[in-house]
């Protein structure tokens, strides 16, 4: 299975965010509905495809969930906010997915 | 011959007591056989069919003549087919009634009326050339007038100092006609093309959508609202004629979206997985198949992680009900969105589909990559597919917001449509996507 198919996951988020240029990064809400929905093992594979995006903004994330109507750039931007703040989230949502 | 308003009269009073007939009957029809009863006898006849195929064990009697039990079974379709039928036309007969309940008030007074003026009031006959004839409003133009009143009330309702696109319209009327130094040295506006059409397109959308939900009515009616405020100069006085025309040709544009065929209006028809040709005789026939894009995500080789595909039995569990305009969850509560809640949205809205036969199924659970549209019929083509927000069984508004089947407008209507047709009234349906 490609390691990467689990970007697709937050990439489905972009559509439900109103402003994904003033987009923060997850809040503890959602993070902890985050270990409510997905395995220790589902987080892992999310965290790994994330990483792997921030690593590849030339990457064409558009391309893999067609219908996006947001830049490669824009996405690119919204993908690290989410990375980060699945990493530098302090507490038990870090702690949890730490362990995962 | 009666004269006008009394065989107006007499036509309203004779369609008024048609409509109340057919919805007692109707009603007591429901009441009676019920289609959920029908639907049971079928089940039944249909397992007996079944059981009727197989040999009967030694010792046992055969089974029931197949073909007897299909007749029955065919006869029993066609009750509940008619049943539905009849339930399907209750709230636009409901609608009729009330309509003609009206006319008849106003035709009443019309006949009172006739009635004094055909008595010539003392002294009428000497009233001389000074009394010159007034022009008495018909009943068509006295209904005519209150629509365009009520029109006129909606439209300034929902749009503010004549809403988002006037606003700028007039703000360009200004610049051409300068009446300050301000407006002077803001200069010519510029001509209305490229990313300035779009912007104001987006404008005109946004106002036709707050004109829908003001007047609780489809955004296509809405724009067909808003161009008639704009001919009947309710709005638009002050633009510039060009931009005028425009707005008009834009709302022209927007009328012909929301009706156009379905086939013209499929853009992604493309994108989607083969149609699946349907049987004969479903309620609901404009079906979509799931995009293509999402095809073996049960697998997990789209997201990673695997899609769950409800198989029959699984998906009852997920199987909403319309009864008295309220919808119920498959344990029999009113089904409410309030609690819905994920990780990526959908605060306060559940997913549904509903399948060709009319089957609704919702579910205020959406996990990505793991709960979707495409879970309750296993990504099999739907009837309709999209978000809904209920509090406390009364549907609030509907739309077609789905990533695995992208629905069309004409779907999102065959939704309103069923649901209203089971006494759900007065919900937004929004076309956006």
């Amino acid at each position: 299975m490609n390691a990467l198919n689990f970007l697709r996951i937050p990439l489905s988020m972009i559509e439900h965010i109103a402003d994904p240029a003033a987009f923060q990064g997850l809040s503890p809400q959602q993070l902890a509905l985050l270990q409510r929905d997905y395995t220790p093992e589902e987080i892992r594979g999310i965290r790994a495809a994330l990483q792997f995006a921030v690593e590849h903004p030339q990457h064409d994330f558009a391309a893999m969930l067609p219908g996006l109507s947001h830049s490669n750039e824009r996405i690119h931007r919204f993908l690290v906010k989410v990375a980060s703040s699945l990493q530098g989230q302090p507490g038990a949502a870090n702690k949890s997915l730490r362990g995962a | 011959m009666l004269p006008p308003p009394q065989a107006l009269h007499a036509r309203l009073q004779g369609r008024a007591e048609q409509l109340e007939a057919f919805i007692k009957a109707t009603q007591a029809r429901v009441a009676d056989d019920g289609i959920d009863a029908l639907r049971e006898k079928i089940n039944k006849k249909e397992q007996a069919i079944a059981t009727s195929l197989l040999p009967a064990p030694p010792g046992f009697p055969p089974g029931r003549p197949t073909a007897r039990l299909e007749t029955e079974s065919a006869q029993l379709h066609r009750e509940l087919h008619s049943l539905q039928q009849a339930e399907a036309e209750l709230p636009a007969a409901r609608q009729e009634l009330a309509q003609v309940r009206q006319r008849l008030q106003a035709a009443a007074l019309c006949v009172q009326d006739a009635k004094t003026s055909a008595v010539p009031a003392p002294g009428a006959q000497d009233a001389g050339p000074s009394a010159l004839p007034t022009h008495k409003p018909t009943l068509g133009e006295l209904l005519a007038q209150e629509s365009r009143e009520e029109q006129a009330q909606i439209v300034r309702t929902a749009l503010q100092d004549g809403g988002a696109a006037m606003r700028r319209l007039s703000d360009r009327a200004a610049r051409r006609h300068p009446r300050s130094i301000a407006e002077r040295l803001r200069g010519s506006p510029k001509p209305m093309d490229g990313q300035r059409l779009d912007a104001f397109k987006g404008l005109v959308r946004a106002d036709v959508l707050a004109l829908a939900k003001t007047g609780r009515i489809e955004p296509r009616l809405a724009a067909g609202m808003m161009r008639k405020a704009v001919e009947e100069g309710t709005l638009g006085k002050t633009v510039l004629p060009e931009d005028r025309q425009l707005l008009l040709s834009v709302l022209d544009q927007m009328q012909e979206e929301q009706t156009a065929p379905s086939v013209a209006r499929d853009a992604f028809a493309g994108e989607r997985l083969p149609p699946v040709p349907l049987p004969q005789g479903y309620r609901y026939p404009i079906a979509v198949s799931m995009m293509a894009h999402r095809a073996g995500e049960e697998t997990g080789a789209v997201f990673g992680t695997k899609v769950a595909y409800l198989d029959a039995q699984q998906r009852q569990q997920y199987q909403v009900h319309m009864h008295n305009g309220k919808l119920y969850d498959a344990q029999g509560e009113l089904f409410d969105t309030e609690a819905a809640k994920t990780v990526w949205g959908g605060d306060g809205k559940a997913i549904f589909v509903m399948d060709p036969a009319g089957n609704m199924y919702a579910s205020n659970h959406h996990v990505k990559g793991k709960f979707h549209h495409s879970s309750f019929v296993a990504g099999a083509p739907v009837a309709a597919a999209g978000e809904f927000e209920v509090h406390k069984g009364v549907v609030k508004s509907i739309s077609r917001e789905s990533g695995h089947y992208w629905p069309t407008a004409e779907q999102l209507d065959q939704m309103a449509h069923h649901l209203k047709s089971q006494g759900a009234a007065d919900f937004v349906i929004n076309q956006e996507v």
